[in-house]
């Protein structure tokens, strides 16, 4: 399926701003077989502009931009043309028992294993701790990995509610939890904590989905901005993405921008700027399907 | 020899009663001189000049120094140097090539479980592949007489300072022993450590200089930054003061921006870049990860390096040292059991009485760690199963005793810990000769100086003296930072201020003193005029008036120290300020700048007595021009004095416009007349000269017109005029500059002015109207030129903030 993503982020100040630095995180992976990226480009609304491009610890594609000229407004219009394969069916029943897995990256013996080990730790949105209990609740002994996934995504689906407005980019796992409510990012944290706290690696993966489709497939939630899940590390399958906001495994209706342990290693845009007053940030993303000839 | 008594399962340093060859003149000197009644001399002198350096100091400096034989000390110096190519090549790996990040390498949750390894910080190019700079270790010895490294650290390792504050402390207690010893100098060690550093920073740019990054005035160890940036002749900036530029660093001073070459750095890593390395907190460099990634800029260290300062990575430098090196691990470590594994979590729970059991990735901040951690266990018992990554346990290690003075003066023992520095060279790494010793005492921690004498033997490993010098001229002062630059104004105004501020009161004072009638309406008009000055709020300054007599309650409301308000807050605000430009401070003026501040609290007045007041706004008086004094005849005509020159003017400039204009606005008394030439001190010139009743005619052309005093409003305009004159980014393109435009206006609207018609011109509601638009007019003026200044020079001091 080929997609065309408009990214549109706008930023209001209340006084001018004198310099800014953002880092932009808004350019889509290329997956071997999976996605392929067709074009790209970045706009920003102020000329004179310095872009930097370069590749941040993940492999991801960063863009430092730095901006030295007055200003009260600022917009980035990020546009990507992408290629969507179909994910093959997973026979997730086949995939290992979960305590395998454990074992496998604990000591781990391939450098597959040995770099997917470093998504088994806590990061700075992923309180691992404060899904221990619900972790041990969760994990059946010798279950298949991937259907444990299925479980938690289902879980996480069905037992929390998906509102906008009650949490931010600073809400804790443990609140989430707690509470039960949020979007899609607190989501994604919530499933990579009871991942880590069972000793298995799951990452956070920033995208964007398909929300109005042409065709008769379902509507998905989380359409307007960009959209968050997670990836879980399975020997033999590799990593498989599961969506606990929608509560299915990723296929041609999700475009990945890129992974890292959590939110913070990923952020869409995150800046920097002297001056300003208070701040206000406004997101559009207009995801459309193109026709395939 | 009584008090000193050495545990028969500790090593003793003096050699338990066989006095080592090393130690014998040392020891002869301290025990020759009978010390049992007084304390020693050099005791006593040690303590002054501890005193005298006036910082905060973490211990007491212990006169004797520790000093160990030639042969050991080379043994520690291979071993530490060792040691430092080892870590270097560990954070250059897993920052790099990333071999120990694979299997057979490092278990994945020694790196990856630990909160200091930045992923923001990957892929760096380093010159020469030096990522640590400068190292330090912690070093204790066991029993059998081994040496023992306790803690590497990595990141940015504080003592330098202290270091150099001991040895010259030592130094100068005990000359003729120092000199007898034949101590090494620390001179070389420094001196290789700029060297190399330079070398690095003009790899990296053209031109580019190297600075001191500190986290600023806050920080407990501010002082040994400040102390470091005299010593080494570097700008100490804060994260603020530096902004990325293209592809370099870059200083924002007084003569604009300025590429940084190399940044020896003193803030933690998490705390360089906002955008790259912390997710909160807006301390550091926004991009100066990405320069750095381009070898634009050297970091000493690296950025991310802390991540070895832990005892989880201490267990696996045996092997690393044999995979990498391919040699064998000189100097051994405390051994310690990482709980990542499950044969040493098991070992752990077996053992954990025997064992300290803490964190694996966090330790104590230095210095904070106490020399007990390292003797007495802390029983945690917890099972294996329960025991993970985030666990370490250390052996207990029984240290060795040294001596020290007692507070009787008697020799007594204590168990020690060394801290020992390398430095990168153009020659690789080298030991510094000396370091601190730690000796804990029954109640506290006392610090010693390390003294190494000269060793032939060990010409190989000394440093070369370098025969071409850096001949380069350095104006240091030509990099000053912005945000300095706005300190060092700011502190003009306020000692400006103060000083008339101060004038006021001991006015009051006086006049209270002589106590007639027609004084006491004097006194009035002084209370309102504190009160128009922000000294005592509005609605105290009635209750003073309206007390009858000068009671506790009206010295307590008057000035109150404890309150931080009216003066307290400007001394306090002069204080601050010094703090923060303390690096820029000669030894001598930082005193007189202590001695201002510390006056309320030093001097031994007691509130309620007139004369004590007057004495302590005397003493005030005093203090503050000898600062002056200070600042005239000693400090280089640099920026840093044309800063304070231009606060001084202003600040003087509009405090007579603010007098005159309350004191003789209006149809007034020749008591106020009085009044305003004594806050102006100019009561004698004018009695020199008109020896007469003032008349306000003549009285304002010596305050406003009269280019011969120093007080008067057109001396101000004159000095300002000369002054911005010598300030850079002060050049117009043709014509006249802004600041040369606003203060010709000012000097055009006095030189105009009619001192007669500014007199007696009186409306009908007893205003001198034209003395007042004249007063209003040059205010105008006089911020106008403030607000230039601003805008010029301290226009990037603005807080910045993180966005989403």
């Amino acid at each position: 399926m080929k997609y065309h993503v408009l990214h549109n982020t706008q930023y209001h100040y209340t006084l001018p701003v004198i310099s800014s630095q953002q880092l932009l995180r808004l350019k889509p992976r290329n997956l071997p077989s999976r996605q392929k990226l067709l074009s790209h480009q970045i706009e920003l609304s102020i000329s004179g502009t310095e872009l930097h491009e370069q590749l941040d610890f993940f492999g991801n594609c960063v863009h430092e931009v730095r901006l030295h000229a007055r200003h009260s407004t600022l917009t980035i219009n990020a546009s990507s043309e992408i290629d969507v394969s179909p994910r093959d069916e997973l026979l997730i029943d086949l995939s290992p028992p979960w305590e395998n897995v454990q074992q496998a990256l604990s000591f781990p013996k391939t450098p597959e294993h040995y770099s997917a080990a470093q998504f088994r730790f806590p990061s700075p949105h992923v309180d691992v701790a404060a899904a221990v209990s619900l972790a041990r609740q969760l994990a059946t002994p010798g279950l298949p990995l991937l259907r444990m996934a299925y479980l938690v995504n289902t879980y996480i689906y069905e037992q929390f509610s998906y509102q906008g407005g009650v949490t931010n980019v600073h809400t804790e796992v443990a609140d989430v939890l707690h509470q039960r409510v949020g979007v899609c990012q607190d989501f994604a944290h919530v499933a990579i904590a009871i991942f880590r706290a069972l000793g298995l690696a799951a990452r956070y993966v920033s995208g964007y989905i398909l929300s109005q489709s042409a065709s008769s497939r379902p509507q998905l939630v989380g359409a307007e901005a960009t959209h968050a899940w997670m990836s879980i590390y399975c020997p033999e399958f590799g990593w498989i993405d599961f969506d606990p906001t929608n509560n299915l495994i990723t296929s041609d209706q999700h475009i990945t921008l890129g992974w890292g342990r959590d939110y913070a290693d990923v952020a869409p845009t995150r800046g920097y700027i002297l001056g300003g007053g208070h701040q206000s940030l406004s997101v559009d993303v207009r995801v459309r399907e193109q026709e395939t000839s | 020899m009584q008090s000193y008594f050495v545990p028969d399962t500790a090593y003793d340093e003096l050699g338990r009663g066989k006095l080592p060859e090393h130690w014998q003149s040392l020891i002869h000197f301290f025990t020759q001189t009978d010390l049992s009644d007084t304390p020693a001399p050099e005791q006593l002198r040690a303590a002054m000049l501890v005193r005298d350096v006036d910082v905060e100091r973490p211990w007491v400096l212990d006169p004797i120094p520790f000093t160990l034989a030639p042969d050991e000390w080379r043994a520690i110096e291979k071993g530490l140097a060792q040691r430092a190519v080892l870590l270097n090549h560990i954070v250059a790996d897993l920052y790099g090539q990333k071999r120990l990040l694979d299997v057979g390498g490092l278990p994945p949750a020694l790196v990856y479980g630990n909160p200091r390894f930045l992923l923001g910080a990957d892929k760096p190019q380093v010159i020469n592949q030096t990522f640590l700079n400068i190292l330090a270790f912690d070093l204790g010895r066991s029993p059998d007489g081994q040496w023992r490294v306790l803690a590497d650290w990595t990141e940015a390792p504080q003592g330098l300072g202290i270091c150099l504050e001991n040895r010259t402390l030592s130094g100068q207690a005990l000359p003729g022993l120092f000199e007898q010893f034949k101590t090494q100098r620390l001179a070389n060690f420094f001196t290789a450590t700029t060297q190399y550093l330079h070398s690095q920073a003009a790899a990296a740019t053209h031109e580019g200089i190297t600075v001191i990054m500190s986290p600023g005035p806050d920080h407990p160890s501010y002082f040994e930054h400040a102390y470091l940036g005299q010593y080494f002749g570097f700008p100490v900036v804060e994260g603020a003061d530096l902004t990325v530029r293209g592809h370099t660093l870059q200083l924002k001073t007084l003569e604009g921006l300025k590429a940084v070459g190399c940044v020896l750095r003193y803030a933690s890593s998490t705390h360089c870049d906002p955008l790259y390395l912390s997710q909160h907190g807006n301390d550091g460099v926004a991009g100066l990860v990405n320069i750095a990634r381009k070898k634009h800029v050297h970091i000493a260290n690296a950025l991310g390096s802390g991540v070895l300062e832990n005892d989880a990575f201490m267990s696996f430098l045996p092997s690393l040292c044999e995979t990498l090196l391919n040699e064998e691990l000189q100097l051994p470590s405390l051994a310690s059991w990482w709980c990542g594994q499950p044969s040493a979590a098991e070992f752990v729970a077996a053992n954990s009485a025997q064992l300290s059991v803490g964190p694996a990735f966090t330790r104590p901040e230095l210095f904070s760690s106490t020399i007990a951690q390292y003797q007495w266990p802390q029983t945690i018992q917890r099972s294996a199963t329960e025991l993970a990554y985030l666990d370490v346990a250390r052996e207990l290690i029984q240290l060795s005793h040294a001596p020290y003075l007692d507070s009787h003066g008697q020799l007594a023992a204590g168990p020690l810990v060394l801290r020992l520095f390398v430095t990168k060279t153009s020659s690789g790494y080298s030991l510094m000769p000396g370091g601190i010793a730690r000796v804990a005492t029954p109640d506290k921690v006392l610090s010693k100086d390390i003294w190494i004498p000269k060793d032939t033997a060990l010409h190989t490993l000394n440093f070369t003296p370098h025969t071409a010098r850096d001949n380069r001229l350095r104006h240091s002062d030509r990099d000053l930072p912005s945000r300095t630059a706005d300190d060092i104004f700011w502190l003009g105004r306020y000692l400006e201020r103060c000083e008339g501020v101060v004038r006021v009161y001991r006015c009051l004072f006086n006049h209270v003193a002589e106590g007639e009638l027609e004084q006491q309406l004097t006194a009035q008009t002084t209370l309102r005029l504190l009160v128009n000055l922000d000294m005592i709020p509005p609605s105290l300054g009635k209750t003073l008036l309206l007390a009858q007599q000068t009671n506790q309650d009206w010295w307590s409301t008057l000035l109150d120290f404890d309150n931080r308000s009216g003066l307290a807050r400007l001394l306090g605000n002069i204080d601050r300020l010094a703090n923060q430009i303390r690096e820029r401070l000669s030894g001598d003026t930082w005193r007189m700048f202590r001695a201002l501040t510390n006056t309320p609290s030093t001097s031994a007045w007691l509130l309620g007595s007139i004369s004590n007041g007057i004495s302590l706004m005397d003493g005030l008086i005093e203090r503050l021009s000898g600062l002056s004094g200070q600042v005239q005849e000693n400090m280089t005509r640099s920026y840093g004095w044309r800063l304070l020159e231009l606060g001084r003017r202003l600040e003087r400039g509009q405090f007579g416009l603010q007098l005159t204009s309350e004191l003789v606005s209006q149809t007034s008394s020749s008591s106020h007349m009085f009044l305003l030439l004594d806050l102006c001190d100019c009561t004698i010139t004018y009695r020199a000269r008109y020896q007469s009743q003032p008349i306000l005619e003549n009285l304002l052309h010596l305050l406003l017109l009269d280019e011969a005093n120093p007080h008067s409003l057109i001396y101000q305009v004159s000095r300002l005029q000369n002054v911005m004159h010598e300030m850079p980014l002060d050049q117009a393109n043709d014509g006249l500059s802004d600041s040369q435009r606003i203060l010709l206006s000012a000097y055009h609207e006095l030189t105009l002015a009619e001192p007669d018609k500014l007199a007696t011109v009186i409306s009908k509601a007893g205003n001198r109207t034209q003395l007042r638009r004249v007063i209003q007019r040059l205010d105008k003026t006089f911020d106008n030129l403030s607000e230039l200044v601003t805008a010029t020079y301290f226009s990037h001091t603005l807080n910045p903030m993180q966005t989403q």
